[in-house]
């Protein structure tokens, strides 16, 4: 009855036409994830992606699995309930900085700090792209959009410190343009213990290329146990339970180019025609 | 107890009324407190009733006097006291008092004592002293009750049984996704009791975490509930709208309560019918119902959860503080007379082609199917986009809309809902006034109209459980009548609702003032409009003629 578990990354492909933007980072994050369902070990009909409302949150359509394109911002507290329900079940949240950082926030933070056997993937492209260019909780101070002409006033966020300090258990940031750290990146949630959130997230490292940035994403836990991590378009340090003092310093400055394992972020050469163009540097 | 007591419940008492006074609270300084400069006792404010001064600090003081205990701990036993000399004039039995007070005194038995002296020396006092020339008997309830176990029951107690009974009844685990609120709270803590009937409870961060795991919850196959009140519903109406749309089973549970806004939290008001009705963006019907009585909460929580699983759909149950807190006798039902409320899962693909759709609905009941994770070969997503009729594919197609829009709204318009019937007496037959009502209105209303009947007057009654969709014959029973008055706790609600649908002039009676109808006042609107329907039944006969 149940799903053959040799699965391929075809069988995780929907028959729904992807439709991001030319050039965005979440079809990297797309691809990875289908190449790397078939290594769960999980059958397909046990796999659940949810996903609140942007960029990111078309992604459950594009996965051939069960899936909710819910509502703006209430992505976890719907997997929470899911994952309560249901404790058999693999529950992922597809998430971006607007839907998490922003509208979310509170449900992103007390599903980090309830451990529930959810894996987060944010992405976090530090724009909002399906509103078309408004400054994100995570765009740069200074960043120039439709609604910040003269740049955005705002201290940014942090995801990673943030998702800390609401004591999850698993934090880690990857970069979308690299399939094998990304890989590694949700191997290591799911293997997590306990509610993993991976982020992705595309820092803009550089500068106006830029992509739709990769949010974090919490990776949902394996069938017993969640954890939660988050992948970011720019890795940095190791993804495994960062502990505080791996946290970047808060400044008052944009953060750096990511550091860590690998270089940099490749420039990007296609670009998002909702995004790049408001992308200008900080 | 006090002047302030008596200052604040001197208008709920009817003329003649007994009224026992604690002379020993009565001093110069508790009468200024309460805005008298002289006692009321002495000038004659109370004069309409028969007032019983009773020195109750003082004779619990003195019957305690050998317990040990202080004067002060001594004077808290007065309540106890009253509690005796009211059993004495009501002629209650006092066993089960005396048993109460020393359970829950176990640990400390010179309280439990102290209390029992002061009881038994209340109901001396009642039984020796001669200013009571009355005293009451209660005979038990015999007509009013149908045979069989009864026990006590507030309707939140109530519904918090009947939503562990529906999921029993459905043989699925029962999930609640909520938030603390009054007055809705106290079924949270309920049912968090009951993890041995399967039940799963989350206490959310928020309103909207609340009915969003519940949500989640429904997705994987629970029957899903949230409960909150009034504000609540606010901050959960885009939830409820995402529900409407997936077309998900799930159970808006509001216990009602002042507003707008935070308003009287306390307080008791179904104002929130339009809310539930309208309170949503886009075209989002929802079917809702509302209990009329404490006992009635556990129907109307197995009827709720009936629609739900039935038709896919978010349901709105309507109590309000009044019934949430209210309790009376209710007779345990015995399981087996409870409704079947099993539903089948989607197993296997629904297309001649061996795939899925998950919009592919039922043709009696336009429910779609119910496929829940874990079901192989079944995968698909659902979302809050508008999706194509039959696939659930994304669609923005204009005509596709204008399809499920409809499709959403006749599924809720042809949900098999009961006749309303009307009450009428011996000699009411002919009555020109149907007095119709919703929610906890029902009391007052009973009341009053039987009131109204023993002074001769005609009236018909009808009380409705399901305000969307109406009962199918409820346009041909208002039509029926010269005259449909329509109190209600709000600035009537219901009577725009029935205007705007059957073009019926109901006359609309309304209160808001955070307390139900008092059955007097009432009576007394109910007996006027009696009269003038019957007027004009003259004139219309003298017309004919």
């Amino acid at each position: 009855m149940s799903t053959d578990l040799t699965l391929t990354t075809k069988d995780f492909k929907s028959d729904q036409e992807v439709r991001w933007c030319p050039g965005c980072g979440d079809y990297a994050i797309l691809a990875t994830v289908q190449g790397f369902m078939p290594h769960l070990g999980i059958a397909r009909e046990n796999i659940v992606f949810v996903s609140g409302i942007g960029r990111s949150s078309r992604f459950p359509y594009d996965m051939n699995t069960y899936g909710m394109h819910s509502f703006h911002g209430r992505a976890p507290a719907i997997a929470t309930g899911l994952a309560c329900a249901r404790p058999d079940l693999s529950v992922w949240v597809v998430t971006g900085d607007g839907d998490a950082l922003s509208i979310r926030g509170n449900h992103l933070i007390h599903a980090l700090r309830r451990n529930i056997n959810l894996k987060i993937l944010l992405f976090n492209n530090q724009i909002y792209g399906l509103t078309k260019g408004q400054y994100s909780p995570t765009s740069e101070q200074g960043k120039v959009t439709k609604s910040t002409p003269m740049g955005a006033l705002d201290e940014p966020f942090r995801p990673l410190s943030l998702a800390i300090g609401a004591e999850a258990s698993f934090v880690a940031r990857t970069l979308d343009s690299d399939r094998r750290h990304l890989t590694d990146v949700l191997r290591q949630a799911v293997a997590h213990p306990t509610p993993a959130l991976p982020w992705s997230r595309s820092t803009r490292t550089a500068t106006s290329s830029t992509t739709a940035p990769s949010t974090p994403s919490r990776t949902p836990p394996p069938p017993t146990t969640p954890c939660c991590a988050w992948n970011t378009a720019s890795p940095t340090g190791s993804p495994r339970t960062p502990t505080r003092s791996s946290t970047t310093p808060r400044t008052r400055t944009p953060p750096p180019p990511s550091l860590s394992p690998g270089s940099a972020a490749p420039p990007r050469s296609a670009s998002c025609a909702t995004c790049s163009a408001l992308r200008t540097t900080g | 107890m006090n002047p302030a007591a008596l200052r604040a419940n001197l208008a709920d008492l009817p003329r003649g009324a007994e009224i026992i006074v604690n002379t020993d609270e009565f001093t110069r300084r508790a009468l200024a407190k309460a805005g008298w400069a002289t006692s009321p006792l002495q000038d004659g404010t109370p004069v309409a009733y028969r007032v019983h001064p009773v020195a109750l600090t003082t004779l619990t003081v003195e019957a305690l006097k050998d317990s040990g205990l202080t004067h002060k701990d001594a004077e808290r036993a007065k309540n106890m006291f009253a509690l005796g000399l009211l059993s004495w004039m009501y002629h209650r039995p006092t066993e089960g008092t005396e048993k109460f007070l020393r359970t829950k005194f176990a640990r400390k038995p010179e309280l439990a004592e102290a209390n029992v002296t002061a009881f038994r020396a209340g109901w001396n006092y009642g039984e020796t002293t001669e200013s009571f020339a009355v005293s009451y008997e209660v005979a038990p309830a015999q007509r009013a009750f149908t045979p069989g176990r009864h026990r006590n029951i507030s309707g939140n107690l109530a519904l918090a049984l009947g939503l562990v009974t529906a999921a029993d009844r459905a043989q699925l685990p029962l999930f609640l996704g909520s938030y603390p609120i009054t007055p809705a709270s106290d079924i949270l803590h309920e049912l968090s009791r009951h993890k041995n009937f399967g039940v799963r409870t989350f206490q959310a961060e928020d309103e909207i975490a609340g009915i969003g795991a519940a949500l989640g919850a429904a997705f994987s196959g629970s029957p899903a509930v949230t409960t909150t009140s009034g504000p609540g519903v606010a901050l959960k109406s885009e939830t409820i709208g995402v529900a409407v749309s997936l077309e998900l089973p799930l159970l808006v549970v509001d216990i009602q309560r002042g507003g707008p806004s935070t308003g009287l939290p306390t307080k008791t008001e179904p104002a929130d019918l339009l809310q539930a009705m309208y309170g949503r963006n886009g075209e989002a019907p929802v079917p809702v119902l509302a209990p009329h009585i404490p006992a009635d909460c556990f129907d109307a929580a197995l009827e709720a959860a009936r629609i739900a699983l039935t038709y896919r759909t978010p349901v709105f149950l309507l109590s309000d503080g009044y019934l949430a807190n209210g309790s009376e006798p209710w007779r345990i039902p015995d399981v087996a007379e409870l409704p079947d409320l099993r539903v089948e899962f989607a197993t296997t693909p629904n297309r001649p082609d061996g795939s899925f759709w998950p919009y592919l609905r039922d043709p009696r009941t336009l429910a779609p199917p119910w496929a829940i994770p874990g079901t192989p070969g079944l995968e698909h997503r659902l979302g809050g986009i508008e999706k194509q009729d039959g696939t659930g594919n994304i669609s923005y197609d204009p005509a596709n809309h204008d399809v499920m829009v409809r499709t959403r709204q006749a599924k809720i318009d042809g949900i098999d809902v009961p006749d309303l019937s009307v009450w009428v007496v011996t000699g009411d037959g002919d009555a020109r006034l149907l007095v119709l009502g919703w929610g906890s209105t029902y009391g007052p209303i009973t009341a009053a109209v039987r009131e109204v009947r023993a002074a001769g007057g005609r009236v018909a009654t009808a009380h409705l459980h399901h305000l969307n969709p109406f009962p199918a014959n409820l346009g041909t029973l208002l039509r029926r009548y010269g005259r449909v008055l329509v109190p209600e706790m709000n600035l009537g609600q219901l009577a725009l609702l029935l205007r705007a649908r059957f073009l019926v002039d109901v006359c609309s009676h309304t209160q808001v003032s955070g307390i139900p109808f008092k059955a007097a006042q009432l009576a007394a609107v109910i007996k006027e409009n009696a009269e003038d329907t019957q007027d004009e039944e003259g004139t219309e006969a003298t017309g004919v003629h």
